[in-house]
């Protein structure tokens, strides 16, 4: 592939991928999603640049967004991780009841279905694209998200029936 | 159509996953069926609540490493005891082996490995020179006549 090709399509994929990306960055790191949105295009560059032919470039990107994410947390500053924390803790205080609950039974689940029910709801990632992101069979995506909501919804119809017998 | 099948159809349908031939059968089958239709409100409910939580809460979508490689088995280190048995029976089982070995040996094997001596000669003169001293297949010496004499 020819450096303008390349550049020509790197160009479409920011175009089409950029705000989502930037996105998912923003809402775990912050001020950081600038700096991290960059390497995830670089890592895409390079891989590119190799020869490598992406199926569906925006379920690579969040794949490689992934990587980078996880590396971020385990570098995370101390200052920044309590900083978080104290916002989620009055995000949680002004939410609606029903909703803390629902959060503490999808915080209950396993990594990969709480993290496919962010990547659907949150990015819209369809579950091919959530299969090349994590990795994962199409298959594994499809049970673990419904796994996932089935829990949820037990977990509804259970408070419902006991508000409904006071 | 068994309620989890439904529920996961319903799920793929809302999420826009099923294919078009796919959707209008279940949307055919919905039509027949009136009283899924509870279903489908709980289906509904439920992604709605599952999208405002995800939203409301980031942290909830942190990315944590998968296990991908294989894992290793994991080592029982047996007890010493067992070890020191194990180990006892082994070196047992070989000193019976190898004295069974030794019995064993077949008859003629360690007399075939003896270096046959030379023959003893006699002197040249008196009455014995026509005898000689040689060693006997059956084992030791024995006395032959010589063709010279």
């Amino acid at each position: 592939m020819s450096a303008e090709s390349e550049k020509a399509e790197l160009e479409t994929i920011f175009r089409q991928c950029g705000n989502d990306l930037t996105a998912y960055f923003a809402r775990r790191h912050g001020g950081a999603a600038e700096d991290l949105v960059q390497e995830s295009f670089l890592q895409l560059a390079k891989r590119l640049g190799r020869g490598e032919k992406p199926r569906s470039p925006r379920a690579y990107l969040f794949g490689i967004a992934r990587h980078l994410s996880m590396a971020c947390f385990r570098n995370q500053q101390t200052g920044r991780e309590q900083e978080l924390r104290c916002e989620e803790e009055v995000a949680a205080e002004e939410t609606d009841e029903r909703l803390s609950r629902a959060r503490e039974v999808i915080a209950a689940l396993p990594p990969l279905q709480r993290e496919i029910l962010d990547l659907r709801f949150m990015h819209g990632l369809s579950y091919g694209e959530m299969a090349i992101a994590l990795a994962v069979p199409v298959g594994t995506v499809r049970s673990r998200l419904h796994n996932a909501l089935g829990l949820l919804r037990e977990k509804i119809s259970t408070e419902e029936k006991s508000t409904s017998n006071l | 159509m068994t309620e989890e099948s439904l529920r996961a159809l319903l799920i793929d349908r809302e999420l826009g996953e099923l294919t078009p031939e796919a959707a209008d059968l279940l949307q055919s089958w919905l039509a027949d069926h009136p009283g899924s239709n509870a279903e489908l409100a709980q289906v509904r409910e439920t992604l709605q609540i599952a999208r405002e939580t995800v939203r409301r809460f980031p942290d909830l979508g942190r990315p944590e490493p998968t296990v991908t490689s294989i894992p290793r088995a994991s080592f029982r280190a047996l007890p010493l005891a067992l070890a020191a048995s194990v180990a006892v029976l082994l070196a047992l089982s070989g000193w019976i082996g190898f004295q069974a070995g030794l019995a064993s040996a077949p008859v003629g094997v360690v007399e075939k490995t003896q270096i046959q001596p030379d023959p003893i000669r006699p002197p040249e003169r008196g009455p014995w020179t026509k005898y000689a001293l040689v060693s006997s297949p059956q084992g030791g010496l024995t006395v032959v006549r010589t063709e010279d004499n």
